[in-house]
């Protein structure tokens, strides 16, 4: 017979019954014996409670293990019964009668057939049992009800009751802490124990949190932000007579509440907390639940500044707009707007508190940086900073980025000035190097190419000249130069529109194309040239002019530290101003341009020099401050010298021609305006006399007349009004009060009706009010006083004799017909004046096409050509006046044309003072000194000598000069004085 | 008052009174000489050391100064020899302890100067570092910085120059050979006893005395300076000074060292008048106007002008050169060892020819307007322009013809904006009117290499760089112009040439680093044309 696998599969099936039986045999162990040792423990537990000595923790784990393993020998006893042919017993369950064939089976297949049995028998028994077994299931025979064993739910109750009885019993739960951990100690050899239950922690939280307080219950770590109150409270398993909190090692007594031990603190940091008790014996108990406390800091509050987005330029008056945006994690309490000056001086100014801490804002302010004192080339730091409400650990501050104002002045405004005139540069040479790079080609094609290419470059070049030429005029700067570049612009516009016109249709011819090329070329080499030139003037007199600062700021460092040694204690306002000027020399002492290597050197030592002033005076050695400030100004004077003689050399060189042709043309136009003074002045004197004879013989219709004008001197009286009599000199005063006290006699003769009177008044008033606009100008070249108030006077007193010419014109035109009265000799004179006229209009003409035509073909002043211009026709009237015999008509004229020679005659010298690098008075402006002088530190006393001459001087305006020689001596005089 | 009268009287001042001072203590503290033959023996040391016979004399006084130790003249002699070996360290420190108390062998005023001298170069040195050549025989000493550059060339170049002086004068002088290399003129001014008026007046830039050369380095000028030949007419001076045992006059003195310094270069001597010189010495001698030889004592450097100083040169070096061409380099060494032998110069020159000296000089004249003309325009004098500051040079106002300066500024312009080709434009109009002007060529041909027309560059450099062959510029672009049209070895000769005039200019490095076929030439070239390029 032919082995067979019935019988192996007979036995696989009993092993596998059995092993299941087996499996959930042990569950069911398992289950009583954790059960049994599970309530042992409890009630171990509660018998020794929190404080169990050690022998009673031993001995409850000796019960609970026999327990244990009792309960698990019950539960595991039917296990025997199964081994073998045993397992064929779980047959009964589901087939009773199939129990005795699987034990037969399996014990003839163990015995095999040597045992007498026949193998086919044996096979064909295995055979028909697996048959009957293939159709019961494993589990129907050791179902999982098997579980539901008495043993299994006895241990799982034991086991319920043993959590109960924990979990109840508090005595309970700290035993069994006591058992898991016999004996234990903290490191200072306290005992440990689960000394506390029912542990809450109620946060109260910072009152700028604006948050409700919350309860946390059994806390082990606590995450509070700074600030927080914590109020940690717990009941005790065990007698206690006193309770502490730890924090951070720090001992804190519990208070008892409501059956409940409390200890309240506040949040500032990291710790750890621990809690202990002491019992009924003294001995002190530390709680076994460790817990912490993590303090979540308030972060600052984030600012970015958006405008200005940049560091700026901007002028002292100007208002700077300033945007930012702010976020805060909690609410922003506060925005304050920060400025920062020389001297580190901080001004701030709050622009924003939200009253609700909004975590985000955004606004918008403006700033003046005059009004914060900020003076002109300071460079002023900007920047915003935002506040949390955090008053816990301080309000958070956040900080935006800062930006750097400069205060616009003279230095900045030459910086823009020869910045732009580099472009200009760039742009010109790129135009011509176009040109030369791409010579006419001879076909069509090419040809409008190329003029499409280079009309771009040139077009630049054409508007930027403009611009420039723009920003020239209306800068004040070097008034004549804008011609030079407006009429480049000019020449270069004409050449464009021949180079167009020759590509037009059909294109001209190749050699007139390259003729127009050859003088495109020529043109822009002038423009490079010149322009190049400008430059290097502009970036001389640029550090001239530097030198010049920094003389003005060590004579005021001087002047500051000799205050510092006369007082007894150092002044804090005179420190702070020395500091400042410190600060503004130090920047100018490194800021020569880089032109001037030679001299960057000697830039650097001044800077030295500064530095180590600013040492002296800090350590409080004002003898070596002043050794220094020595050493400083002949650093100074070297730079100076270097420079001044490379901005003289530089212009006569290349600007010489036509500084001297403009110095000529203002020559000129001196003798023009002094020869019109004087054909007025007889011109008027004879008008005088006529409209007296006039008056004598008009009676009531001018009486009339003159009442109609009788409100007019008030005008004028009204003009005189700016003028601070207070501040005036003696001379000026009495000037003043005569001119005003003439007006009102002309007011008063006119309101009789006195024609006459009125008359003679006006010309009185009019000599006197001309003397005292005079004083007044020379007065505010030389000291403009505070605010510029000098020039305002001066001003107002050439404003009030505009009135009074005005008046006296109206005065005239009420006069009966002058011509009738004129007195023999009187027409004679006209007559002979009449050619004399003539003579001054075509000087004027010709004067003007000087200043039309300059040397290398360059205008010197077309607006002083147009003003020439308009003169000569003025001067017509004049000459028309004497010839027809109205000396009313004439002397206005003549008046008019020698009061717009003055203007045109002091425009002109201010554009060359200018050209010079001179200063001068004026609106508060500041007088340039002499870099190149030795300094000297005066005192009070030295000025009595020049204020004396100055005096002295005035007085002598006053005395006539030689008839003819007037407005020279007058020049003469104003020269001395200037 | 002229700045270098100033500098004169005040110098003289200062050394009446110092000699006044040292007169007065003299008599108290003086001692007399080593007694008897050592006496004699410190005396004949200190002529050998007035004749240049260094090693004798130092022999003599290290014996005497182990005998005297504290003797002051022997201490005073010794810092000169120390002072001749380059010892400034120990120079001083013997001349300062002995210069008011020495006083039998040299005058009070010569001692104060000789300590002044040595004090001087003591503190100038005092910074200095040095490079040597292998077997050091030749140390060059500089200040730290660029200068290395030179050294670099200088060792090389005294080697060859060395070569050349045994080759032409048959004269090896006992090493070691030093060269110091000043960084400016009012350094080597310091360190002679030149003024900086004199060096900048004449072109005086470099010195032989003290047995040791003494160079302004090519940086101290706008354009640099031949500075390589320079260092060969010096040593032609240390050499024959040695050989004649310092009593060849200058015009000797002189005429030797013009014709023999490019000998370093290698071949016969040959004599290169440039156009200008040429011109000086036909005209002097059309006019009657040549120099007396006797004039040119005690240096061609305090002549009134620099035409003066050009004329002597142009002198000297015919005169030379004529002798040479009748007798050779033979010749030469029979002239340097009979006036070594105490016979006067003109009296040596007339025995080595056996004729008298009135008629070599006729001889020389006679050549001298014999001359042939030059063709074209005669450029001006070359003049050295120094440096002052650290400015950009603007260049423009040394174009001679006015008309041009306009264009060169405009093609400066230009070109200071990469614009080459516009830039050639504007140049090529300068040229137009300055043709043969070295500025004006040397920018064209920048602005044509950079826009491509290399055929137009060369066109124009190549015959400037005859009419100017000091010109650096003209060298530096040319080496570049014939690199860029693949040739490679006269791009490397240009260039070569660019830096014996002004190694400080990084192109001819960058230019050879790429043109040469030598390995380490190649090397060393591409590691200065990255570090100059830097600077």
């Amino acid at each position: 017979v032919p082995p067979s696998n019935a019988a192996p599969a007979v036995d696989r099936y009993l092993a596998r019954l059995r092993t299941r039986a087996a499996l959930f045999l042990v569950a069911r162990a398992i289950v009583a014996a954790i059960g049994a040792a599970g309530l042992a423990l409890a009630i171990g537990a509660l018998g020794a409670g929190p404080l169990a000595p050690v022998w009673a923790a031993y001995a409850v784990w000796v019960i609970a293990s026999a327990a244990f393993v009792t309960a698990a020998a019950i539960a595991l006893r039917p296990i025997a019964a199964l081994r073998g042919s045993g397992a064929a017993s779980l047959l009964a369950r589901a087939r009773a009668d199939l129990v005795s064939p699987a034990r037969s089976a399996f014990e003839l297949a163990t015995a095999g057939a040597g045992g007498g049995s026949s193998s086919a028998l044996i096979e064909a028994h295995a055979q028909r049992l697996r048959a009957e077994l293939a159709g019961i299931a494993p589990a129907s025979v050791v179902p999982w009800r098997w579980l539901r064993h008495p043993t299994a739910l006895a241990g799982a109750a034991a086991l319920v009751a043993g959590v109960l009885l924990v979990t109840v019993f508090e005595r309970a739960a700290g035993g069994a802490w006591a058992l898991m951990h016999p004996g234990g100690r903290d490191a200072e050899g306290i005992p440990i124990a689960a000394a506390f239950h029912d542990v809450r922690a109620r946060l109260v939280f910072p009152g700028y949190l604006a948050r409700a307080s919350q309860s946390v219950g059994d806390p082990g770590l606590i995450e509070v932000p700074a600030g927080t109150t914590i109020e940690l409270s717990g009941r005790t398993r065990i007698d206690a007579t006193a309770a502490e909190l730890e924090i951070g090692g720090a001992p804190m007594r519990m208070e008892r509440e409501d059956g409940r031990w409390v200890a309240r603190f506040l949040a500032r940091g990291d710790t750890a907390l621990a809690l202990r008790v002491r019992g009924t014996d003294g001995d002190w108990i530390r709680d076994a639940v460790a817990r912490s406390v993590h303090v979540l800091h308030d972060e600052a509050p984030r600012v970015a500044l958006l405008v200005p987005a940049e560091d700026e330029v901007v002028e002292g008056d100007e208002t700077v707009p300033i945007v930012y945006e702010a976020s805060d994690d909690v609410g922003i309490a506060a925005i304050d707007l920060v400025v920062r000056g020389a001297g580190a001086r901080e001004q701030r100014r709050r622009v924003g508190a939200p009253e609700n801490g909004a975590r985000e804002l955004s606004g918008d302010d403006a700033v003046i940086l005059a009004e914060l004192g900020a003076q002109p080339g300071d460079r002023i730091e900007v920047w915003i900073e935002a506040r949390d409400g955090d008053d816990v650990a301080g309000p958070n501050v956040g900080r935006s980025e800062s930006r750097w104002l400069t205060v616009a002045s003279a230095a900045t405004r030459r910086e823009a000035a020869i910045a732009e005139l580099a472009e200009l540069v760039d742009h010109a040479i790129a135009a011509l190097g176009d040109r030369l790079e791409r010579p006419p080609p001879p076909d069509e094609p090419s040809s409008r190419a190329r003029l499409d290419a280079l009309r771009a470059s040139t077009d630049r070049l054409v508007f930027a000249l403009d611009s420039h030429a723009s920003h020239v005029r209306g800068g004040g700067r070097r008034n004549a130069d804008s011609v030079l570049y407006s009429e480049a612009s000019a020449r270069l516009r004409r050449l464009l529109f021949e180079e167009a016109a020759a590509h037009g249709s059909p294109i001209a011819p190749l050699a007139a194309r390259q003729r127009i090329d050859e003088r495109a070329v020529a043109e822009l080499e002038d423009d490079v040239l010149l322009l190049a030139d400008l430059l290097t003037r502009a970036r001389i007199e640029d550090a001239a002019e530097i030198a010049r600062e920094l003389e003005a700021l060590r004579r005021e460092i001087a002047s500051l530290l000799a205050e510092l040694r006369r007082a007894d204690t150092p002044e804090a306002r005179a420190q702070q101003r020395l500091e400042d000027l410190m600060q503004r020399m130090s920047r100018l002492g490194t800021s020569v341009p880089e032109d001037f290597a030679n001299t960057q050197e000697q830039a650097q030592q001044t800077a030295d020099a500064l530095t180590e002033l600013r040492e002296a005076i800090e350590r409080g050695d004002l003898d070596a401050a002043q050794q220094q400030l020595t050493r400083l100004e002949q650093q100074i004077d070297a730079l100076a010298r270097a420079l001044g003689s490379g901005e003289q050399s530089f212009a006569e060189e290349r600007f010489g021609p036509r500084e001297r042709a403009l110095a000529e043309a203002l020559d000129r136009l001196m003798g023009l305006e002094a020869e019109q003074r004087e054909l007025a002045r007889r011109t008027g004197e004879l008008r005088g006399r006529a409209a007296r004879r006039a008056l004598e013989t008009s009676g009531a219709e001018s009486a009339d007349a003159a009442r109609r004008l009788a409100r007019l001197p008030r005008a004028v009286r009204e003009a005189l009004a700016p003028i601070d009599a207070e501040r005036l000199s003696t001379l000026e005063r009495d000037a003043y009060d005569a001119v005003v006290q003439r007006l009102r006699d002309t007011e008063d003769a006119l309101g009789t009706g006195d024609l006459g009177e009125a008359s003679r008044m006006i010309e009185t008033a009019e000599d006197q009010l001309h003397e005292l606009a005079r004083d007044l100008d020379l007065d505010s070249m030389m000291f403009p006083g505070h605010d510029g108030h000098t020039a305002r006077a001066a001003r107002a007193a050439e404003d009030a004799r505009h009135r009074l010419a005005e008046l006296h014109g109206d005065l005239d035109g009420v006069l009966p017909d002058l011509a009738d009265h004129l007195a023999g000799g009187e027409r004679g004179q006209m007559e002979g004046d009449a050619p004399r006229q003539r003579g001054a209009r075509g000087a004027s003409s010709e004067l003007a096409e000087s200043f039309d035509h300059g040397p290398d073909a360059m205008p010197l002043s077309p607006d002083a050509a147009t003003a020439l211009r308009e003169i000569a026709r003025v001067m017509d009237d004049g000459t028309r006046g004497l010839e027809r015999g109205d000396p009313a008509g004439a002397a206005r004229a003549q008046e008019e044309a020698a009061r717009r020679l003055t203007e045109l005659r002091e425009s002109v010298e201010q554009d060359m003072q200018r050209s010079a690098g001179g200063g001068g008075g004026g609106d508060g402006g500041t007088s340039a000194p002499d870099f190149r002088r030795p300094v000297h530190i005066h005192d009070a006393d030295e000025f009595a000598g020049p204020m004396e001459l100055r005096r002295r001087l005035l007085d002598a305006m006053q005395e006539s000069a030689p008839s003819g020689y007037e407005e020279s001596v007058q020049r003469y005089y104003e020269g001395l004085l200037r | 008052m002229r700045p270098v009268l100033a500098a004169r009287i005040t110098r003289a001042v200062v050394l009446a009174a110092a000699t006044i001072v040292v007169g007065a203590l003299a008599p108290e503290r003086a001692h007399a000489l080593p007694p008897g033959a050592d006496g004699q023996r410190l005396r004949g040391a200190s002529e050998a050391i007035e004749d240049l016979r260094l090693e004798e004399a130092a022999a003599a006084i290290d014996a005497l100064s182990a005998a005297y130790p504290d003797d002051p003249d022997v201490r005073f002699e010794r810092a000169l020899v120390r002072f001749d070996r380059g010892d400034y360290q120990g120079a001083a420190s013997d001349a300062g302890a002995s210069v008011v108390l020495a006083g039998a062998i040299r005058p009070a005023a010569e001692r104060i100067e000789l300590h002044r001298l040595i004090r001087a170069t003591r503190d100038i040195n005092a910074g200095f570092v040095e490079q040597r050549s292998a077997d050091g025989r030749y140390v060059v000493r500089h200040a730290p910085g660029p200068d290395r550059v030179v050294a670099q060339y200088a060792v090389e170049v005294a080697r060859a120059a060395d070569d050349a002086m045994e080759r032409e004068l048959g004269i090896r002088v006992p090493g070691p050979i030093r060269v110091e290399v000043y960084p400016t003129a009012a350094t080597l001014a310091a360190v002679s006893s030149l003024t900086v008026e004199e060096i900048e007046r004449t072109g005086t830039i470099a010195l032989s005395k003290w047995n040791r050369l003494m160079i302004t380095s090519p940086r101290a000028l706008v354009r640099g300076y031949p500075w390589a030949d320079t260092l060969g007419h010096e040593l032609v001076h240390l050499v024959l000074s040695r050989a004649s045992h310092d009593r060849a006059p200058v015009w000797m003195q002189e005429g030797y060292a013009r014709f023999l310094e490019r000998t370093w270069r290698g071949g016969a001597p040959v004599l290169t008048l440039d156009p200008a010189s040429d011109r000086l010495l036909r005209d002097a001698a059309r006019e009657d106007r040549l120099i007396a030889f006797d004039r040119l004592h005690p240096s061609i450097a305090m002549l009134p002008s620099a035409e003066d100083a050009a004329l002597a040169f142009a002198q000297v070096a015919t005169f030379v050169e004529l002798f040479h061409a009748a007798h050779g380099s033979a010749g030469l060494r029979d002239v340097a060892q009979r006036v070594a032998a105490g016979v006067d110069a003109r009296e040596a020159f007339a025995a080595a020819a056996r004729r008298s000296w009135i008629e070599l000089e006729h001889d020389w004249r006679e050549a001298v307007r014999a001359r042939p003309e030059h063709d074209g325009p005669i450029p001006a004098l070359r003049r050295l322009r120094f440096r002052h500051g650290e400015a950009q040079l603007d260049e423009t106002e040394e174009v001679r013809i006015a008309g041009a300066r306009r264009f060169v500024r405009l093609g400066d312009l230009l070109w200071s904006r990469d614009r080459a080709r516009a830039a050639a434009v504007e140049y090529g109009k300068a040229w137009s009117s300055a043709e043969g002007d070295p500025i004006v060529g040397s920018r064209l041909a920048r602005a044509a290499l950079a826009g491509g027309d290399v055929d137009r560059a060369i066109e124009v450099l190549v015959p400037l760089t005859g009419e100017w062959p000091d010109h650096e510029p003209l060298w530096s672009v040319l080496g570049s112009a014939r690199l860029a049209r693949g040739e490679r070895e006269a791009a490397r000769a240009a260039s070569r040439e660019a830096i014996l005039l002004n190694p400080f200019d990084p192109q001819p490095h960058c230019d050879i680093a790429q043109a040469s076929s030598d390995a380490t030439e190649r090397s060393r070239e591409e590691r200065l044309c990255e570090e100059l390029g830097e600077l």
